[in-house]
């Protein structure tokens, strides 16, 4: 018998096997024919972040068919990124990540079109995130996944109803690795669980108390952080210049102080890759996770774009220091979040609370750095650089209790550097 | 950045050193990789090895560039068609990294299987990617023999899979996660008795006491423990021992004038310790029997050497390890907690300068010179009581087909799910059944533009005769051939049961597609395991790894 296999010469040959075929594990609208990759072809992608995980998420999609992609980054390429983002060379240094990225990966994959936005996510509004079926994060920002998520939240209308109109949902695939560790996820917003619906899920960040490093250091990171919150704001050095982690002659002028005073401790430890280490909050990472992550990332968008095979529900944890381990998880949606809810909630406090109480539990709900608290009348708490003189009532206020400053039904309006959207609370005493 | 700092070579690995350290980098910088074909499969691999700074990798492959190559293989362009796919690669993969060093070689591994594989003995490590049964077995035999780690990788369709194939692994480092402390609460050594005997307090202020570092209050919790015992070497061994203490510390904590509370964090840090800081000190079951195969052996590999050396030191040291010499953190004034972070630092110190003046006596008796540096043996030292050793198993796909077959014979799959989800172990059994479907046919099912319905049911005769070969074998000793056919088929119906049409005609569905998010998948894993394998650091898969990308689920084996 001799056949001939129609997709011998294709150049697609790998990924028309699954399009064209059909599979008891397929989506179950899935049918088998050539429109699939067509459709996966003509489908516009936007990847956030061209780092570790970008860089391979671009060469995973644009290996996957897809032939429309848009890459966001406002990073410059450093050495230290030479490691694992394999798209950048020694003479690529200081260049746009977004822009070499996209360059390269246009080059060397022919078809593909890839377009550089050397931007802050911010930068871009609801007209340029609403153009994408589908967005994939590369990012190593809580701060970031949190906007982008809030931004595709918001994209989500409503018909009259009240369910989700679904043509405006865009999924949006995220990767986060650390060190061997890693994680991805799928989210289809306001229909399954949401960055803020799970934000238990990244630790908050560990800071030295200041007591402890200004009177009982013990450790070599309590020394440095010392050189960094007290000594560098106190002399100025540098002209009075604000601490930059990426300058060399900064890290020095760190690592020489924070060695005098582990000597005057008695600590062992103090070193510059670990200044630089606490100075930048440097996460460690390795090419081999970064790949792992981005390609379970791309591959979630093949099989969105396509319906070959089920999306994974939802979450996915993987570490590769003992074996090799995956785990998948189905995280539920909070009901109560704030994201999901359009940023307006009912709160119910006791009549006993403080505005001090209520700011604590605000702070550990939602992973809030500094927020700003107010009513439509006025500003209850504001700490902020720009606005000195509200800092002395903000503190008084601390102390006073809630329902003397607000009545039952009253919204207090909460912003923070860390949410997309400030969050409208509707007072409820209790 | 000035140029100076920029171009460090330091600075390049900066991320990763962060994680295996100076001595994982210098090892990885002195391994050299070998990988059989140049698939996407084998540069994926090879990419984050390049990345992570090996010494030197050698490509063998005889294929030449296609139309699908260039829509799965990232390190080939439009213009390398027709080219040696080796040499394409190579010098794509050689841009990543300029101090690694690359060659290619177009012979097909299947001629370089016929020739002496024995000269492959200079690499550190050899991969096979997507290569055939046949030629695995080739190359697993003779290295396995020459002690050279063979890491076998397949991508197929959505199923990744992993096989390792090494005689023997030693780990120096495994990185442990939360590994248990080693405070000697048992056993407190010289230096720091003393801290223990000068402590008293009931001589503290409020202040003082609610500044001393809990393995302090640890101690005097066990002097009034051992008191109530009236014996001076009672430790608790049981929940409710442990409880006690928790008692005799809470007994320990006082009020100030001022607040009147008790509240203070060393004395809840304590209490949280006590859990894990009083377990005796002792040498586990693992690390003892290595340190007895460390004495009847000759070997005068590094680890082997340093191991002879911990068993003479812990033979003159009360059966106690080196102490590994860092002191968990903990709610302290500076001045005590350094005190206490400095003896445990220096004894480590001393242990260490012991074990290697016992293994400077270990490579005399074996006739090598000074092999191990103080650097090395003091970082072994520091994790003594997590060494570890792997005992690998030779390649060997029928005996391994028959484990399949009998973890897939074990499954209970309910009626319901058996169409939703496919396990592993069927995975890799299809996978078998298709390396058969390829060696007797001469591709791969669902290729060719025969129909898939067709090669389904010709996939699903080869599985039901693997079944068959594995079950045969393991019936022999039934004397009545009727009873053993009848029997045999008894046996066979339910495994086959197990492995569903469904699966089987998955496997044809992919015809061979080499997805490049599936390659990219497992040559991440692989290039890791190597970096294991290279730095003796970490644990590596034992042995066998296997992807479903339907699930993005994962399964190790051992077989």
């Amino acid at each position: 018998m001799v056949s001939v296999d129609p997709l011998a010469s294709e150049r697609w040959r790998s990924i028309r096997r699954l399009t064209d075929r059909d599979s008891a594990y397929k989506v179950p609208w899935f049918t088998p024919g050539p429109e699939n990759f067509e459709s996966l072809q003509n489908s516009k992608v936007l990847v956030i972040g061209a780092g570790g995980l970008g860089c391979e998420l671009l060469k995973n999609l644009a290996l996957s068919g897809f032939r429309t992609i848009d890459v966001i980054d406002m990073d410059t390429i450093d050495v230290s990124n030479l490691n694992r983002q394999f798209l950048f060379r020694e003479s690529d240094v200081g260049k746009s990540k977004a822009e070499v990225a996209a360059a390269f990966v246009q080059q060397r994959v022919s078809g593909c079109n890839v377009t550089p936005h050397n931007c802050r996510i911010e930068d871009k509004g609801p007209d340029f995130y609403r153009r994408f079926s589908m967005i994939i994060c590369g990012l190593d920002s809580i701060p970031a996944r949190r906007w982008i998520n809030g931004m595709l939240c918001d994209l989500v209308l409503e018909n009259p109803d009240g369910t989700p109109d679904f043509s405006t949902i865009i999924p949006m695939i995220d990767g986060g690795t650390e060190g061997f560790k890693g994680n991805a996820r799928v989210i289809y917003p306001k229909m399954s669980a949401c960055i803020d619906c799970t934000i238990d899920l990244y630790p908050p960040q560990v800071n030295f108390p200041l007591c402890t490093i200004a009177h009982t250091p013990r450790l070599p990171e309590h020394c440095i952080e010392y050189i960094k919150v007290v000594v560098w704001p106190e002399e100025k050095p540098f002209n009075g210049a604000s601490l930059d982690a990426d300058d060399p002659s900064h890290v020095d002028w760190v690592l020489e102080r924070a060695l005098h005073r582990a000597e005057k401790y008695n600590i062992r430890g103090v070193d510059r890759r670990l200044t630089s280490g606490v100075l930048k909050r440097i996460i460690p990472a390795v090419a081999s996770t970064n790949a792992v992550i981005a390609a379970s990332c791309a591959l979630e968008a093949l099989k969105l774009a396509t319906n070959i095979a089920k999306p994974i529900d939802n979450y996915l944890n993987f570490t590769q220091i003992h074996g090799a381990y995956t785990s998948v998880v189905s995280m539920s949606k909070d009901e109560n979040c704030h994201v999901c809810n359009g940023g307006r909630l009912p709160i119910e406090v006791s009549s006993t609370y403080t505005l001090e109480s209520l700011i604590n539990r605000l702070v550990d709900r939602y992973h809030l750095k500094n927020p700003t608290l107010e009513t439509a009348h006025r500003k209850l708490y504001c700490i902020s650089l720009l606005l000195p003189q509200l800092e002395e009532e903000s503190k008084t206020n601390l102390n006073l209790f809630l329902k003397d400053m607000v009545t039952d039904g009253d919204e207090i309006l909460v912003s923070d550097e860390v949410l997309a959207r400030a969050i409208t609370l509707r007072i409820q005493f209790v | 950045m000035p140029p100076s700092a920029s171009f460090d070579p330091s600075y390049r690995y900066d991320r990763q050193v962060r994680l295996w350290g100076e001595e994982g980098q210098a090892s990885i910088g002195t391994t050299s990789a070998c990988v059989l074909g140049s698939d996407s499969l084998a540069t994926e691999t090879l990419k984050s090895l390049v990345l992570a700074g090996v010494h030197s990798f050698f490509v063998v492959d005889d294929a030449r560039v296609e139309h699908a190559d260039l829509g799965q293989n990232f390190f080939l362009q439009s213009d390398d068609i027709g080219r040696s796919r080796a040499e394409a690669t190579l010098e794509k993969l050689t841009e990543l990294n300029p101090s690694v060093s690359g060659r290619a070689s177009c012979q097909s591994p299947t001629a370089l299987a016929q020739e002496d594989v024995e000269k492959l003995a200079t690499f550190s490590v050899v991969v096979s990617a997507n290569q055939s049964e046949s030629i695995d077995t080739k190359f697993a035999e003779v290295l396995y023999n020459i002690r050279v780690p063979f890491v076998c990788i397949k991508s197929y369709g959505l199923i990744g899979t992993m096989r390792i194939c090494i005689k023997e692994h030693t780990i120096a480092n495994s990185h442990e996660e939360n590994p248990r402390p080693d405070l000697r609460l048992d056993a407190p050594f010289k230096t720091l008795s003393e801290i223990i005997n000068e402590t008293d307090l009931n001589e503290m202020t409020v202040e003082q006491l609610r500044h001393t570092p809990y393995i302090l209050l640890h101690f005097k919790a066990l002097d009034v423990f051992r008191k109530h015992r009236n014996n001076e070497n009672a430790f608790p061994e049981t929940t409710n021992d442990r409880k006690e203490i928790q008692q005799i510390l809470q007994s320990f904590r006082r009020s100030t004038e001022h607040s009147g509370t008790k509240d203070s964090e060393n004395f809840d840090e304590a209490k949280a310790a006590v859990m894990r800081a009083f377990q005796k000190t002792t040498i586990g079951a693992s690390v003892q029997s290595i340190l007895s195969a460390a004495e009847s052996s000759d070997s005068t590999q590094p680890f082997w050497l340093i191991c002879e050396a911990l068993r003479r030191f812990v033979k003159f040291n009360n059966g106690l390890l080196p102490l590994r010499g860092t002191l968990p953190d903990m709610t302290s004034d500076s001045n005590r907690y350094t005190r206490l972070a400095s003896v445990f630092h220096e004894k480590a110190l001393l242990d260490a300068q012991e074990v290697l003046r016992l293994t400077r006596e270990v490579e005399k008796e074996r006739g090598v010179g000074d092999v191990i540096s103080d650097d090395v043996c003091y970082r072994f030292c520091k994790n003594a009581d997590r060494i570890r050793v792997q005992h690998g198993a030779l390649l060997d796909y029928t005996r391994e087909t028959k484990e399949c077959v009998r973890k897939v014979k074990e499954m209970s799959i309910e009626e319901q799910s058996r169409e939703e989800k496919v396990d592993s172990a069927t995975w890799l059994l299809l996978m078998r059944a298709v390396g058969r479907f390829r060696k007797e046919k001469g591709r791969f099912p669902g290729t060719n533009g025969v129909p898939v319905s067709i090669d389904a049911q010709d996939l699903k005769k080869r599985v039901e005769v693997l079944i068959r070969e594995s079950v045969q074998v393991s019936s022999r000793f039934t004397d009545s051939p009727i009873s053993l056919i009848f029997q045999e088929e008894e046996e066979i119906k339910p495994i086959l049961h197990n492995v569903t049409d469904s699966a089987i005609a998955e496997m044809c569905r992919f015809g061979a597609a080499e997805l490049h998010v599936i390659s990219s998948y497992v040559g991440g894993i692989a290039s890791q395991e190597i970096i294991k394998l290279a730095t003796n650091q970490y644990v590596p898969i034992d042995n066998t790894f296997v992807f479903d990308g339907h699930s993005q689920e994962s399964s190790t084996f051992k077989l």
